[in-house]
């Protein structure tokens, strides 16, 4: 399998052990139908067969992702092609089950399926100026892969229901404080303390736990 | 004479209102406090969320004891009554728009199980919650203690159901009891201000799905979710798309 992968919309490649999964569509790194092949690539096909102890994931450029390309995706749904929708989520979710760390470093806008992806990773390590939100109602539509299961487990109920419904955008701070991020960095070190936490946690990954990493980590 | 009612439902633009109107305590005659069909009907006329308030100054001291005791005199009715109690509590939790609890004072016993079949509480700096059952030798007897742990933790419900002891707002709060602690006579105006943000040009259909993908995710395997979730995603979109044709 190849330690270096270039997709339209994905890129993958293994420094140090660690696979890094970039997002390379900048500025937005819009999700689309081609991104999802790309993502079922990397995530079914090569990390499998990969040595990488850990995972980052991260977006070139200023943001991480504005999420879905809506008229690429109502095209699908016209197709009447829920299979697809339900191999989008399947991947998303693959991402909480892999048996190696997967850290999300967000930076800038990380919105709709951007943020999605995010929380189905094991860690959330956010920039300072980065802006959360799922906007999915104000356009009629709800969060459909796996946001709103995702913050009810991180963030409670009422805070599921309210974000879910309003909307609206939040900072890194608010979601530091809803437990939607885990850690809040300046935008330069984001990625540089996501490689540290990656190393740490694939070291420690049987003998400790998600709280005692971040503990480790800030010292 | 007419009585005044003990529950009031009222409809304010798409946002509905029951209040708890036995005041000044807002003590519960009965276990099953409204009729579950009355309530349905009210739900039925299209409201986007519910928000249970008490009047005056408290939300509920809970069941009446002398009350009670009366009652328990005859077992099966009182079973019955007990039954469509549990009844309309779990019709409460498993409302598909948004439930809302606004609590100042006193949320004792069955007020307390009524504002945690709620699936948002807020509580202003004076309110006081407590399970005080077990001070009359029985325990909390509309789901309350299940639905407590899974928003404690069991450890913490148990010592709460066990000591009967009072709750203040800022414990609730640390506890997750409450979702957020208001100043003191504020927990309407912030509930208020709470549904209009999530209902303001919301489609009851998307409050009906967000609502629906809440529970669900609660009850159903990982498989089942999202297959769910799916199918409520493509209705919704080919719905945006019909409307945006025109």
């Amino acid at each position: 399998m190849p330690e270096i992968f270039t997709g339209k919309k994905i890129s993958w490649e293994i420094r140090d052990g660690l696979g890094f999964i970039s997002f390379i569509d900048p500025p937005e790194n819009r999700m689309d139908s081609i991104f999802f092949e790309e993502f079922g690539v990397i995530i079914d096909e090569i990390i499998p067969a990969s040595t990488a102890i850990a995972l980052i994931i991260s977006g070139s450029g200023r943001h991480f992702s504005s999420g879905a390309e809506l008229e690429d995706l109502f095209r699908i749904i016209q197709q009447k092609k829920t299979d697809t929708l339900i191999s989008n989520y399947e991947l998303f979710h693959s991402l909480s089950q892999m048996k190696i760390p997967v850290i999300a470093a967000i930076k800038g806008v990380c919105i709709g399926s951007g943020l999605e992806l995010a929380l189905h990773c094991h860690f959330r390590l956010s920039a300072e100026d980065a802006i959360l939100g799922l906007p999915e109602s104000s356009f009629g539509l709800i969060p459909g892969l796996g946001g709103i299961s995702k913050l009810m487990e991180f963030s409670g109920k009422a805070k599921a229901i309210e974000l879910a419904l309003k909307g609206h955008h939040f900072n890194a701070n608010d979601a530091l404080k809803w437990h939607i991020v885990d850690e809040v960095y300046p935008k330069k070190i984001v990625v540089e303390k996501a490689i540290q936490l990656a190393k740490l946690s694939a070291e420690n990954y049987r003998k400790y736990n998600k709280s005692d990493c971040l503990k480790r980590l800030k010292i | 004479m007419n009585k005044t009612p003990r529950i009031i439902l009222k409809r304010e633009k798409d946002v509905g209102w029951l209040q708890i109107n036995n005041p000044p305590e807002n003590y519960l005659e009965q276990p099953d406090f409204i009729e579950i069909a009355e309530l349905k009907n009210f739900i039925e006329t299209g409201i986007k969320a519910l928000v249970i308030e008490g009047t005056g100054r408290h939300f509920s001291a809970g069941a009446d004891l002398e009350n009670l005791k009366e009652q328990i005199k005859d077992k099966k009715a009182f079973q019955d009554h007990l039954m469509k109690g549990n009844n309309v509590l779990n019709y409460i939790d498993e409302l598909e728009i948004p439930v809302i609890a606004a609590i100042s004072g006193v949320c004792f016993g069955a007020g307390l199980e009524i504002a945690l079949a709620c699936d948002i509480r807020v509580c202003d700096e004076n309110a006081l919650f407590a399970f005080p059952e077990v001070n009359h030798f029985v325990f909390p007897g509309l789901g309350g203690a299940k639905r407590l742990a899974e928003l404690t933790g069991v450890s913490a419900a148990i010592e709460i159901v066990l000591l009967g002891d009072m709750i203040n707002a800022e414990k609730a709060l640390e506890l997750k009891i409450v979702d957020a602690l208001v100043k003191k006579n504020e927990a309407k105006g912030y509930a208020v201000d709470l549904v209009e943000k999530i209902t303001d040009n919301r489609p009851l259909k998307v409050i009906h799905a967000v609502m629906r993908s809440v529970n669900n995710s609660k009850s159903m395997s990982v498989d089942e979710y999202i297959k769910n979730d799916t199918e409520m995603f493509t209705e919704l979109a080919l719905e945006s798309m019909i409307k945006n044709k025109d």
